[in-house]
């Protein structure tokens, strides 16, 4: 049954993403094709990357010492409680600092752009608190 | 008053002759956190600390002390 998993697992992504495509395209007329696909494509890269890099370390790792224990959940659950408050706190800031230069509206592009680089941020940190 | 939880984990573990990668090993917990027990930057939950006396086939109060700080 364990050797099945990878399989239903990769069915379900490939079904899941077949029933977004067709609702995609039923939806939005003008779906910018090109785009998505770059997007789709670039999401399975890195998550490819990440998977294939996992796997590199585990088959060198002369050891059977884990990577994650019960003192580095804690010390995640730290970062992610106080990252919370310097999330909202910084965004705060930054709100009130372009209202006060005279910007009332945002680009969804733009807000897209910067909650990317506060998720950027949050995985460098996790796996930077990880390691200690 | 603060009291401080001491133990003697480094000193049990020397004694027997166990080296740190080794205990990380055994107890499927990381070098990382028995250095942070070790230097009592860390105390462990009280599953660890069941398991260390386990491990080391000792009493509560031979590793774990509590102490005024």
């Amino acid at each position: 049954m364990k050797k099945k998993w990878p399989l239903i697992v990769a069915i379900t992504v490939v079904c899941s993403m077949s029933i977004g495509w067709y609702l995609g395209k039923l939806l939005v007329p003008d779906l910018p094709v090109g785009t998505v696909t770059a997007g789709i494509t670039g999401s399975v890269l890195g998550v490819g990357i990440v998977i294939g890099t996992a796997k590199f370390r585990e088959s060198r790792k002369s050891h059977n010492v884990p990577d994650v224990d019960e003192r580095t959940w804690i010390n995640i659950k730290n970062f992610y409680a106080f990252s919370l408050y310097i999330s909202l706190f910084g965004s705060m800031l930054l709100v009130i600092v372009l209202f006060s230069l005279g910007v009332e509206t945002i680009e969804i592009g733009a807000l897209s752009i910067y909650l990317l680089a506060l998720f950027m941020l949050l995985v460098i940190g996790t796996l930077v608190v990880k390691r200690q | 008053m603060l009291l401080k939880v001491r133990n003697r984990i480094k000193e049990i573990r020397l004694a027997k002759g166990i080296s740190q990668i080794q205990m990380a090993e055994d107890l499927q917990i990381t070098r990382q956190t028995i250095n942070a027990v070790e230097n009592h930057k860390y105390n462990p939950s009280l599953e660890l600390a069941l398991k260390l006396m386990k491990y080391f086939n000792v009493t509560i109060d031979e590793i774990f002390t509590l102490e005024e700080d």
